[in-house]
């Protein structure tokens, strides 16, 4: 402490506390003056805290009508509720939706974010709650749950669901901490368990449940097997693979007397639309057809055309064009389709037996019935619209005939648009309806409301008196009135199977079935078997297990419940987040803490080399060893750094305190080294002070510090200088 | 004895500065301090000086060994002892008023009792009438001669000056040894001068020390040492004087 006897030494350590101060102040301010206006743009981008609840994206193109669209929704809340349109960003609209206070509630979020799928060119939305917290990652089940605990948690307003996310919303950000934690435990402490068996009827979801149940004990928590997961989207893939398979044309080989049976997987070549047979021992034709065998479900060997089309009847000359569709009790769309050649290494090779070829589709375009393989939807509705078109049929009959053939005509007419345009269930509806409403018009008319109409001379079949064809008329309209509706609902049952826009997908699939080639077909029904229908159509069971179960053992456990065909998928049961606002203030934050850190290092390098090298580059020709100046020089550089790192709230990522100390020290002793490159003092006027009998302050501040650099230092240095 | 060397030991390394010199200045005695160099002689009056550490005997200022002396006490030496340095050692930055001070005024004299002792000094050396100047505007002897009154102005019992002419050319050498001739007769202060100017050796100095090798060879009156010259050093400079 003697050293602080002398007042320059003492001015000196008050120059350090200054330098840590001003440059803690500097650089907070500098950082602060950057979040600011970075925050103002977040603000600008994402408004201020609270003020919205909602951002919904819109297509770019769509924003006029989206906004329009929007408003409509935002009217139902209320006045107060409000829509504001924002910036474009990557070809997205924005608008910012916020609701009444009183209307911030689950059901009336989640019933909003439900009806934005009506907005034209909605992209997708995004919960602007504040403060709030998103746990991400969460499967249907565990969403459910994880929603529900988050609900009844302390702190909580509110929890909604959506996508695979539940968007829990804070009564206050003091909050936050906690229930983060308290979310981070629902769902670090619990895992998921998926398995998928990868084709249909192969698993059994009851008893692996069971069977892990009993393995894991009270460390199985749940089946969490979401509803909705085995539902519209598999059920969908699952009627198209069927669908698909059941359209494709099918190869069955009768073995000859002494031939080797066929293998699943060995490939067979017909004659098809070739002008000649295969011969053994030469490579098919371009015109032959190539079958590939598969075992079927039912053990037997089911061929798949994979090169080549089964021309239409009567088209194809040679062998099997004397077969007309269901020739020879073969069934409709069956026919002999010749001599089965095995191929061998790409060459034509022994025959094996007698080939017959069924193809659903030209029995479909025959006018046979559909092939009882194809999805069950299609047959409803094909069957369907075939008793509404001769139930219809009958009626126009019945009433008058011309006006009403022009009429339905018409109706009919709009009934195909509106399939064809994909409009869904509403619009088959709507334009059945109409059917059924000239229909009764026309049944009116023929009961003898309108005296212009006589039903007799419609020249029913049925003949005989009024009563009795207004009898008839009536049963034909119960009847047709029954078959349409069962067209109606089929036509529903198929588009929720499918999907939105799927009716219109499958109508445009039949429109377009006639041209595709049998090879194409087959190609396509193993797309939707190995992209999404084989897995897919299987069954699958989730579990929800606890976080404490080592994920081998999980794994080992459910496979040896599952079987070996099962795949195993063990994920993490979610993942929490803070909400979009809150991820960027944090990344802002982030930047804040950053540049202040730089400015932290910015000036404690600067307050080094212009205010303290002068001094250690004193020291060295005041006596001190070249060591012991470069260790002040080291502890300069940490109690700068390190000061103002810490007063500013810097935080440079992976800089800890170890780190920032290191850099300091480092700092200060490349500055001690360099001292006198960087700030000279004069040797000869040092030793002058000396002799003079001056303390080392009074050479400081006297001689050295005002020649120095212009620095805090020597600006307060002057104060107490006597030698001006 | 104002100042007693005894037997001090220096070295850099390997190289022997001093091998035991002793010498002694008695107040108001002009000591003239010659030989070659790198014989030692500055390194003896850095070490009078405390401004260089030595490695064995004593150095004793008024009877009290200096040796043992830290701090405020050898900062207390040094003002009883006047240094002039070859090369003036002046601040640049002040006036050649300032430079007189400094000493004064941070050895905690009263401003006015320092300007006054200082303007005192300027005088003696000549210099009266150039306080407000800059060193960078004087020339070299003039720049001594503020060297000179910076350490006369503190008043010291002895003066040590090494080489104070060596730097300067030989047409101001004569105004710094006239000033430094008159300090002699006035026995006002001791003086330790390092120089090679036998000339001034001859006129000014009590005693004449030789050094050769950081050891004393010749040690006595000017005209003992030049007159019947008992080395080798002492006939050469004998010879020079002669010349």
């Amino acid at each position: 402490m003697s050293l602080f006897r002398d007042a320059f030494w003492r001015e000196y350590a008050l120059v350090v506390l200054m330098t840590i101060l001003l440059g803690a102040g500097g650089a907070a301010a500098g950082a602060s003056a950057l979040d600011a206006a970075l925050g103002d743009a977040a603000r600008g981008l994402l408004g201020e805290a609270g003020q919205y609840h909602l951002i919904v994206h819109v297509r770019q193109g769509y924003r006029a009508a989206a906004a329009r669209e929007l408003e409509r929704l935002m009217a139902a809340h209320g006045p107060a509720a409000v829509l504001h349109e924002g910036v474009t960003v990557a070809g997205n609209a924005n608008f910012f939706l916020a609701l009444p206070p009183e209307q911030v509630r689950q059901p009336v979020l989640e019933e909003l974010v439900a009806r934005l799928g009506e907005v034209p060119g909605f992209n997708g939305y995004t919960w602007l709650l504040e403060p709030s917290l998103t746990v991400s990652g969460l499967r249907p089940g565990v969403q459910a749950l994880v929603a529900r605990e988050a609900a009844a948690l302390a702190g909580v307003r509110l929890a909604v669901r959506h996508g695979s996310s539940v968007t829990v919303l804070l009564e206050s950000l003091n909050h936050q901490r906690p229930v983060a934690a308290a979310l981070k435990a629902l769902v670090e402490g619990r895992q998921v368990a998926e398995v998928r068996w990868p084709g249909r009827g192969e698993g059994d979801p009851a008893s692996v449940v069971a069977a892990v149940r009993a393995a894991l004990g009270p460390e199985f928590l749940a089946d969490v097997t979401s509803p909705d997961e085995a539902g519209e989207t598999r059920q969908a893939l699952a009627a198209l693979r069927d669908w698909l398979a059941g359209l494709a044309a099918r190869v069955q080989v009768t073995p000859g007397p002494g031939a080797s049976p066929l293998a699943a997987g060995e490939r067979v070549v017909l004659q098809g639309p070739a002008p000649a047979p295969p011969e053994p021992g030469q490579p098919p034709e371009p015109q032959h057809l190539i079958v590939e065998m598969a075992a079927a479900e039912d053990g037997e060997l089911v061929g798949r055309i994979v090169h080549g089309d089964f021309p239409p009847p009567g088209a194809e000359p040679g062998n099997g064009a004397e077969g007309e569709l269901g020739q020879g009790g073969l069934g409709a769309g069956a026919r002999p389709a010749g001599t089965a050649f095995r191929l061998v290494d790409g060459v034509v090779g022994p025959p094996v037996g007698e080939a017959v070829l069924v193809s659903p589709r030209w029995a479909l375009a025959a006018g046979g019935g559909p092939d009882p393989a194809a999805g069950q939807s299609w047959d409803q509705l094909v069957q369907a619209a075939r008793e509404a078109a001769e139930q219809l049929a009958a009626v126009v009959d019945l009433l008058a005939p011309a006006a009403a053939s022009a009429d339905t005509g018409q109706q009919a007419q709009r009934l195909a648009r509106a399939l064809r345009a994909g409009d869904g269930a509403s619009a088959v509806r709507e334009a059945l309806l109409g059917v059924v409403l000239t229909a009764l018009l026309r049944a009116g008319q023929a009961s003898g409301d309108d005296p212009g109409v006589e039903p007799a001379e419609a020249g029913h079949p049925a003949g005989g008196d009024g009563a009795g064809d207004r009898a008839g008329v009536a049963a034909q309209l119960a009847a047709l009135h029954q078959s349409l509706t069962r067209l109606a609902e089929a036509a529903e049952g198929l588009q929720e199977a499918a999907g939105q826009g799927g009716l219109a997908a499958v109508f445009d699939i039949q429109g377009r079935l006639l041209q595709l080639r049998d090879d194409e077909l087959t190609r396509l029904w193993q797309a939707v078997e190995g992209a999404a229908g084989g897995p897919a159509a299987g069954q699958r069971v989730e579990l929800l297990v606890s976080g404490s179960v080592p994920a081998a053992r999980l794994e080992q456990v459910v496979r040896q419940a599952a079987g070996e065909e099962a795949v195993v998928i063990i994920t993490a049961a979610g993942v929490v987040a803070p909400s979009p606002r809150a991820l960027v203030l944090e990344l802002l934050q982030d930047v804040r803490r950053s540049v202040a850190g730089l400015g932290a290092l910015l000036a404690a390098a600067a307050a080094l080399v212009l205010d303290h090298a002068t001094v250690l580059a004193a020291l060295g020709r005041l006596g001190c060893s070249r060591r012991a100046v470069a260790a002040v020089g080291a502890g300069l550089g940490v109690l700068l750094l390190g000061g103002i790192y810490g007063l500013s709230g810097a935080a440079i990522p992976g800089a800890g305190p170890g780190v920032v100390a290191a850099a300091g020290a480092g700092l200060g002793v490349a500055v001690a080294l360099l001292a006198e490159r960087l700030s000279p003092v004069q040797p000869d006027e040092i030793m002058a002070g000396q002799a003079l009998g001056l303390s080392d302050g009074q050479i400081l501040r006297e001689i050295v510090v005002p020649v120095g650099r212009p620095g805090l230092l020597s600006l307060v240095n002057r104060w107490r200088r006597q030698f001006r | 004895m104002l100042l007693h060397v005894d037997r001090v030991q220096k070295r850099y390394g390997p190289r022997v500065a001093l091998a035991g010199v002793s010498l002694t200045v008695a107040p108001g005695e002009t000591v003239v301090v010659m030989g070659p160099s790198g014989c030692g002689k500055s390194t003896l009056l850095r070490c009078i000086n405390r401004l260089t550490d030595w490695d064995a005997g004593e150095i004793y200022f008024a009877g009290k060994p200096i040796g043992p002396m830290d701090g405020a006490a050898v900062r207390a030496l040094r003002r009883q002892m006047g240094f002039v340095f070859q090369h003036f050692h002046l601040i640049e930055r002040l006036t050649v008023l300032d430079n007189v001070l400094l000493g004064l005024v941070l050895g905690g004299m009263p401003r006015d009792e320092a300007e006054e002792r200082a303007q005192a000094a300027l005088a003696r050396v000549h210099l009266a009438g150039e306080e407000a100047r800059r060193p960078a505007e004087l020339s070299g002897g003039q720049r001594q001669r503020v060297a000179i009154a910076r350490a006369l102005a503190l008043d010291p019992p002895l003066m040590l000056w090494d080489e104070p002419t060596a730097a300067l050319d030989p047409i101001l050498v004569a105004e710094v040894l006239e000033v430094m001739e008159d300090l002699a007769r006035s026995k006002s202060t001791g003086m330790l001068v390092v120089t090679h100017e036998v000339g001034f050796a001859l006129r000014a100095a009590d005693r004449v020390v030789l050094l050769e090798g950081g050891a004393v060879v010749d040690e006595g009156p000017p005209e003992q040492v030049f007159g019947r010259p008992r080395t080798a050093l002492a006939q050469r400079y004998a010879r020079l004087l002669a010349s």
